[in-house]
């Protein structure tokens, strides 16, 4: 290395290293965002969203600050008693009852069971946790940030990110962020500390430029396949969808195929909707269903309220994941089940074909009059699960509520009214584009058809909203009667509709979904297989059919088409064209502009390729071929003196650049290979004619231009001969 | 060159393992977006550190000396692009590195110096020189051997003599110049600064003036005869005396005709390193004559010098003791 490029190297070194220190703690503010900003969804669908944030930035400014002024092992005890204090805090919020479950070994199930899936949200106070959680990730990793340590600072980061990872809770771009942010950090971390040279920053920013787009490019490619690499995380996978036109057959958690397969026959001497789960937190993509299944112990209790028994024979036709039976189950007979926490029953395996058990249910009896007048005094444990919505629900939606149940007194009152309202307002449509937003939101302001998911959710986020308890529930309504009381239910009627609570009575049914179209898209499904002779019908979400989930995403990529059109497996998904799926449309579409997620990828891409392009040198051999290559033609003058500009460019490439004082012509002269002096020395003349004499005249001007195209040549030539 | 995962590549590489296990055993969640760029930083360090031209090096070593005692090495790596590399020098035994070295340095910046203590006489080699570096994210290292050996002669030690054995090499030195006189050359007047040892008494008291005598030309200088042998495995004791001896002969003028084992050489103060560089890797063996003016004989760790046949000392196992 020579010593100009030395020295030269020392110059920048310092500013490399300032600018290094700047982007490694940006990587490791990456890092921080990717799993803070988790922990602050689960804030918000928890309505401690404001709290979190005073946490996160209180954690932030400590850590930094004992950075700056504090020693490893009091900032390591700050650390730790913070972590500490979260977990008793944690604890201290679990209810009484449930708390006295909570000994080492049930700790130890918890944590597996963290780790092995179970998403944060499901826990009891998945709002304290993540406040618990919070504080001690940041503190560390900002305080060994602060010192330098940025391996030590990403392993901190990392850890929280990797248990956020493992519960299912952080998707794939904030998993991706999170690890680029760490990369970068450690990689530009090791470059500042050495003070050191360029080309290995280059190299960093290619490697996670690399990382980048081969995992993008790895999940577009997968992303029609069935269990992508990034498979059924929390986050919609149509966010992958939108790189490429995915075929449509991902499964979404929570949605399985809706067919008309029949799944189970059921003897009961009254129809009902054969319920198999409650759900109670809603997170604005979807909803979870909170708590720990527990043993059962003899009969559970019924209704509050007078109630009528009822004595369901079930006989499982496929394998069933779930119980359905009418609400309130109390009592099941010839299956191992579990009691959940909203009052429903749960197979502790899955239920073979061809099984029959018995449920035992005591059917909630009232009239309208004494549900109006029920009162709004609700238990405290109802309300504090039941009558929440996330902070970042928009205003507009609970507004809307209020308007629509203006003249509604009572509880009962309201919600009929929104249920009415839905009912009346929505075209009924299994044909629907995923909206971006929250779903209530969107579906009372963007869309003008959905399915029963929808209708059911904004219900419940209407009636939320005006202070009634409800919940999103999802089961079968009653089936093909074919018998005396005998039903047969099949896929396609599965369903999902609201029971809000009223205080003495309990749980009562409300469904705005409109019948009327519903049962004929059903009625058309059933006629239009039987004609096909085909078993199963096309892929539809739909509420978890048979779910064993506890968690239901409500984004649907696999819609059943408009049932005009012959069923077929592997639909378009509605989502990603802005055509929509309406096959047969004259309309003129323009294309999607490409997706953030997109441009991004792209820009990373680019920085990657002129890292790499500076690193090899590419990027220089680039530029002198651009400064030497052809010219493009236009007046005399200007070709001749362009010409001897190339010229000029050519020799200083070649030899030593033109000293100050040196003529044009005694530099070419000087320099020139013998036997070209006359050729080059045209090229001076032509050039001084253009500058300072009268000009030049075409056939000049091409002459010259092509003599210095032969020199470019020539030398060009030379030089890849390794002359 | 030789690859190897560094501490963290090994973690990263564990980290990835995990994440692939608990897809494999509980759903893929979001955990691709760990293992794939994971698996793409491991497989980049690989051909980067794969990639890495070998620097080249310019080594300079220090001048053979005597042992137990200090040098400077100095390597001056090179590469077209500055590389931080960790630098280190091989070397034979007889020599060790005292500090300096591992050294972390950038290619193409500055020299890495280090000092390196010569312990033990003989042919001694350092190098060749070692880099290890890393790729951009430091998971994955490589080594690469540069350069050639360079060669060092490590001369016995020098130590003083003890004190009668230094005597006795002085009075022999004088009594052997007082028998090997030059030739005469005539009479002259006394003239302060001439040797007392030349005034010709008898001249004088005749003269009654003070005469001294004149000798021809510059006097020879006296050359010492110093023959050493040693017992097997005490060749190194012999060595270190023979060259203590030899050091304090030049100290005293005269020039040394050294007779060993292995051969002949003849050294004068002002070319001495002919006799040290024998004696750096003489062997033992029989001393080649019994009657020379001094005897370097070493056998069971300690070498006996005799000078004009009475022994005078025993230096042994660095310990001196005179007779």
């Amino acid at each position: 290395m020579s010593e100009a490029t030395a020295r030269s190297v020392a110059g920048t070194t310092r500013a490399t290293a300032q600018s290094a220190r700047a982007l490694a703690l940006a990587g490791v503010a990456a890092l921080t965002l990717s799993y803070t900003s988790v922990l602050y969804y689960v804030a918000d669908v928890t309505r401690g969203a404001e709290t979190m944030l005073a946490v996160l930035a209180g954690s932030l400014l400590l850590g930094i600050l004992l950075g700056r002024y504090v020693g490893t092992t009091v900032a390591g005890g700050v650390a730790l008693s913070v972590a500490i204090t979260g977990s008793v805090g944690y604890v201290l919020s679990i209810p009484p009852d449930q708390r006295a479950l909570l000994f080492t070994t049930r700790v130890v199930t918890d944590t597996i069971a963290l780790l092995t899936g179970l998403s944060v949200l499901r826990l009891t106070n998945a709002g304290v946790w993540a406040l618990g959680v919070a504080p001690a990730p940041i503190i560390v990793s900002w305080y060994l940030a602060v010192r330098r340590r940025y391996v030590w600072s990403v392993v901190a980061g990392g850890t929280a990110l990797s248990l956020l990872v493992l519960t299912g809770d952080a998707g794939p771009t904030t998993t991706l962020t999170g690890v680029i942010g760490g990369a970068t950090a450690v990689g530009v971390g090791d470059v500042e500390r050495a003070g050191g040279p360029t080309p290995q920053f280059d190299a960093v920013v290619a490697v996670v430029a690399a990382m980048v787009v081969v995992t993008a490019s790895l999940s577009a490619a997968a992303g029609g396949a069935t269990g992508t690499p990034f498979g059924d995380g929390g986050e919609s996978p149509t966010v992958e969808s939108t790189v490429v036109e995915a075929e449509d057959n991902i499964r979404i958690l929570g949605s399985i195929s809706l067919s008309t397969d029949v799944q189970f026959e059921i003897s009961a001497a009254r129809g009902n909707y054969w319920q198999t789960a409650a759900y109670d937190r809603y997170t604005g993509q979807g909803w979870v269903r909170t708590g720990e299944t527990t043993a059962i112990e003899g009969t559970r209790a019924g209704p509050p309220g007078s109630a009528r028994p009822l004595r369901q024979e079930v006989t499982a036709q496929t394998d069933l994941g779930s119980v359905p039976g009418a609400w309130r189950p109390v009592n099941v007979e010839g299956a191992a089940v579990r009691s959940t926490q909203q009052g429903g029953f749960r197979p502790e395996t899955r239920i073979a074909a061809n099984t029959t058990y018995t449920v035992r249910s005591r059917i909630p009896q009232y009239t309208t009059a004494q549900l109006r007048r029920a009162g709004t005094d609700y238990p405290d444990d109802v309300t504090a699960t039941y009558a929440g919505l996330p902070g970042s629900t928009p205003d507009r939606v609970s507004e809307r509520a209020t308007e629509v149940t203006a003249n509604a007194s009572t509880p009962y009152d309201r919600a009929v009214a929104i249920e009415r309202y839905l009912e009346e307002e929505k075209r009924y449509s299994l044909d629907v584009e995923s909206p971006d937003g929250p779903i209530a939101d969107s579906f009372l302001f963007e869309m003008d058809a959905g399915y029963c998911t929808y209708y059911a959710t904004t219900m419940v986020t209407m009636l939320r909203s005006q202070g009634v308890p409800a919940r999103f529930v999802v089961g079968y309504t009653t089936g093909e009667q074919v018998g005396d009381d005998r039903y047969r239910v099949r896929g396609l009627n599965s369903h999902a509709w609201v029971q809000v609570y009223f205080p003495d009575v309990g749980w009562v049914r409300f469904d705005p979904t409109p019948a009327g179209p519903r049962e004929a898209a059903e009625e058309r499904q059933i006629r239009q297989t039987e004609g096909n002779g085909t078993e199963s019908g096309p892929n539809s979400t739909g509420p978890a059919e048979g779910s064993d989930t506890d968690v239901v995403n409500l984004t649907p990529t696999t819609p059943v088409p408009d049932p005009n059109v012959t069923a077929t497996v592997g639909n378009e998904p509605a989502t990603p064209s802005v055509a929509g799926a309406d096959d047969g449309s004259d309309e003129l579409s323009l294309p999607d502009l490409p997706s953030n997620r997109t441009v991004a990828v792209w820009a990373v891409t680019l920085a990657g390729l002129l890292a790499v392009g500076r690193r090899t040198g590419a990027l220089g051999r680039v530029r002198t071929a651009v400064a030497l290559g052809r010219q493009s033609r236009s007046a005399p003058d200007a070709d001749a003196i362009r010409a001897y500009d190339r010229l000029e460019t050519l020799f200083e490439l070649r030899y030593r650049p033109r000293a100050a004082g040196e003529t044009p012509r005694t530099y070419v002269s000087t320099l020139v290979a013998d036997g070209a002096e006359e050729a080059a020395l045209s090229v001076v003349d032509a050039y001084e004619q253009a500058r300072h004499g009268d000009g030049v005249d075409k056939t000049t001007a091409d002459d010259v231009v092509a003599t210095v195209d032969r020199f470019v040549d020539e030398w060009s030539l030379g030089d890849r001969l390794g002359r | 060159m030789m690859l190897w995962p560094t501490r963290r590549g090994f973690a990263l590489l564990l980290v990835a393992v995990a994440a692939t296990g608990f897809v494999v055993h509980s759903g893929a969640r979001a955990l691709g977006a760990v293992v794939v760029p994971s698996a793409v930083a491991l497989l980049a360090g690989v051909v980067q550190v794969w990639l890495t031209p070998t620097p080249t090096v310019d080594r300079a070593v220090p001048a053979d000396g005597p042992a137990e005692r200090e040098g400077t090495v100095v390597l001056r790596f090179d590469a077209d692009d500055p590389l931080p590399v960790t630098a280190d020098d091989r070397h034979s035994a007889g020599l060790r590195v005292v500090d300096g070295l591992p050294a972390e340095t950038v290619v193409g910046e500055g020299p890495v110096r280090y000092r390196v203590r010569f312990e033990r006489r003989g042919d001694r080699t350092l190098g060749p020189a070692t880099v290890r570096y890393t790729d951009a994210l430091g998971l994955v290292a490589g080594r690469d051997s540069v350069g050639e050996t360079a060669r060092v002669l490590v001369y016995p030690a020098v130590r003083p003599l003890p004190p009668a054995l230094a005597e006795s090499l002085q009075s022999g030195l004088a009594e052997q110049s007082r028998s090997e006189r030059d030739e005469f050359d005539g009479l002259r007047e006394y003239v302060r600064g001439d040797a007392l040892r030349n005034l010709n008494w008898k001249v004088s008291a005749k003269r009654d003036d003070l005469i001294v005598t004149k000798y021809t030309g510059a006097r020879p200088e006296q050359t010492v005869t110093v023959a050493i042998g040693a017992a097997p495995g005490d060749a190194d004791e012999m060595a270190t005396a023979a060259a203590s001896v030899v050091a304090a002969l030049h100290s005293l003028g005269a020039v040394v005709a050294l007779l060993t084992p292995d051969g002949e050489v003849e050294a004068g103060p002002s070319d001495p390193e002919a006799a040290f560089a024998h004696l750096a890797t003489v062997g033992p063996g029989a001393v080649p004559d019994r009657e020379a003016t001094v005897v370097v004989k070493a056998s069971d760790g300690t070498a006996r010098v005799s000078v004009a046949g009475e022994e005078r000392a025993n230096i042994g196992n660095g310990r001196e003791a005179a007779t």
